[in-house]
């Protein structure tokens, strides 16, 4: 206990917010030199933090792949550097990009050779690209005014990520990128982990809470349904206990808008919502994943259960059903979203797709990656008397 | 007449002894065969990350035999070659650089005395890998037609070096799981 007192002694000029964290200094504790690295690198620590915090901006969905359950990957841990998935990869995960890759060749999930390997930095990406997108009224017989507007290729993200590793357990990370159609500037996605080990990881800074499966479509029910698409970063701060038989992840959230566009017209502005919290349980059993999840969001509680199931090595079921509690309104809604994948060649995934959101949906699609680095996904739709059809490619570095 | 009635007396003398020997297979013990073939699947952990490492693929043959007691000792065989995990890069470096099984394509295992039981129970023997033998413990079932087996092993036991690549690290506990049945022809 005395530790943690003793680490406050340098932050009390900005006692407001680090009296979150941080205990009134014991001043019958002994100065000692140890005492004193343990201040600075507190100090550092909270600085650090209140820089990603500012530099934090929303707009992003994960880029991991639940689907690799198939291949035993329970958690995104092994691949990634963020424990809950997505985007820069440790070296392994280049490696097993490899193995979800028709043609990999040994190294060439380390962008082909070029990709630095160095231990205290890590560098990333993602480019991708809408090719068509069309939206068919079979009762009117005609394409919908909104697909015409949608019906051209646009850039929907080129972002560059960069993570640094001062220290054996620290990582700090941030992305930089361009986004949407209006191609906005943003630094979106930015935190400090904290990985002492194999079994417990903590995090602060703007990103998505672990919250059900975490799937790269972003336009899925469970998903942009939720409020979970892209823009669903928010300011968190999380705790993690993982093993073998699961993994427990809490976050505290601060706030659910950051308005802060690097360069752009809107300017420079800072404000939260109310805070909240978000928990997720999950147990790691039949090389699959079983868990619950909850959001207490300012105005609503999202909650729900989800399973990331590996039938065979090639053959995938992903499966999330939630409830939306509205506070305010004191109005509920369901959504369910399930994909099952079959991998018929290495690489090339066969995909279905069932979702209910104010009535039901169901798609058909595939899912390529010809190479490390690179994918192609094509999908049709079908809501109601509607169908709608996309296709993304997506590079990623 | 005599015909019919010669007919009925033969099927009636053949139920007649056929009952006495179907009797006799429903009280018969269950016996342990002689000759079994198999499977032999493992399962590992990497971390970070907790990776789940399933291998399989692997054949296994052996003999058993059974004492007067009842108990069974036995001999097995695994063709270790035939391991698979599932990804490419990976079974090249365990069958390259971890169980050298183009150098030790078998490991083998002595089954010691064990009381089969249809309900899984403890038994020992001698397991060896490579040029390394070592006592190993597990559980072990037989219901008649299947022998079921599992038992850990620890890659320190055995000249096995702890896999390790780019950052992840597999447990040095290993289970490993047999499926065996009585072979054709036995």
């Amino acid at each position: 206990m005395s530790e943690i007192r003793f680490k406050a002694k340098k932050l009390t000029l900005v006692r407001p917010i680090t009296a979150l964290y941080c205990d009134e200094p014991d001043q019958d504790q002994p100065s000692s030199r140890i005492e004193e690295l343990a201040d600075t690198f507190c100090a550092v620590l909270f600085w650090v933090f209140l820089l990603f915090v500012i530099l934090a901006r929303c707009g992003s969905d994960a880029k991991a792949f639940p689907s690799a359950v198939r291949m035993g990957y329970t958690s995104c841990e092994a691949c990634h550097l963020d424990p809950n998935g997505g985007n820069v990869l440790l070296p392994y995960g280049r490696s097993a990009g490899e193995e979800m890759a028709t043609w990999g060749p040994e190294g060439s999930g380390r962008l082909l050779g070029f990709a630095p390997d160095t231990k205290w930095a890590l560098a990333g990406g993602d480019i991708r690209a809408a090719a068509t997108n069309w939206v068919y009224d079979t009762d009117l017989g005609q394409m919908s005014a909104q697909s015409r507007q949608n019906d051209k290729a646009f850039l929907m993200q080129a972002e560059g990520e960069l993570a640094l590793h001062p220290s054996m357990s620290i990582w700090l990370d941030a992305t930089l990128g361009y986004y949407g159609p209006d191609h906005d500037r943003e630094l979106r996605r930015s935190f400090v982990l904290w990985k002492p080990g194999n079994y417990f990881t903590a995090k602060a800074g703007r990103f998505v809470p672990a919250y059900g499966v975490m799937t790269p479509d972003h336009t899925a029910a469970t998903r942009e349904g939720l409020g979970l698409g892209e823009g669903g970063e928010v300011l968190a701060a999380e705790v993690a206990a993982r093993s073998e038989i699961g993994e427990i992840v809490a976050t505290e959230t601060f706030a659910t808008d950051v308005d802060l566009n690097v360069g752009a017209h809107s300017g420079y502005s800072l404000y939260g919502g109310d805070p909240g919290w978000a928990a997720r349980i999950a147990a790691y059993a039949f090389k699959s994943t079983f868990g619950v999840s909850a959001w207490r969001r300012p105005s609503d509680t999202v909650a729900g259960a989800f399973a990331t199931v590996a039938v065979t090595r090639w053959i995938y079921v992903l499966a999330e059903v939630d409830r939306d509690r509205d506070r305010v309104l004191e109005y509920d809604r369901d959504v369910a979203w399930a994909e099952v994948g079959w991998e018929v060649v290495q690489g090339l995934t066969l995909q279905t797709t069932a979702e209910y959101e104010d009535g039901g949906r169901y798609g058909l699609g595939f899912d390529w990656i010809p190479f490390p680095h690179f994918q192609v996904s094509s999908w049709v739709k079908k809501k109601a008397d509607v169908w709608s059809a996309a296709g993304v490619a997506h590079v990623w570095l | 007449m005599l015909k019919l009635v010669a007919i009925v007396s033969a099927l009636f003398l053949q139920s007649a002894l056929a009952a006495p020997a179907k009797k006799h297979k429903i009280v018969e013990e269950p016996k342990v065969a002689n000759h079994l073939t198999g499977s032999v699947d493992f399962h590992a952990v990497g971390s970070p990350g907790f990776l789940h490492i399933d291998g399989s693929g692997a054949t296994a043959a052996g003999e058993t035999w059974k004492a007067k007691d009842g108990t069974v000792t036995g001999h097995f065989v695994a063709d270790l070659t035939g391991f698979k995990t599932g990804i490419g890069l990976r079974d090249k470096h365990m069958h390259e650089k971890y169980l050298e099984s183009n150098k030790w394509k078998d490991a083998f295992f002595d089954l010691d005395s064990w009381t089969p039981t249809e309900k899984p129970s403890q038994f020992g023997g001698k397991l060896r890998i490579k040029e390394m033998s070592k006592q190993v413990f597990g559980t072990a079932s037989w219901d008649g037609k299947t022998l079921r087996a599992d038992f850990e092993i620890e890659l320190d036991d055995f000249p096995i070096e702890v896999p390790r690549h780019l950052g992840i690290t597999v447990a040095k506990t290993v289970t490993v799981e047999i499926k065996m049945a009585e072979a054709n022809g036995s």
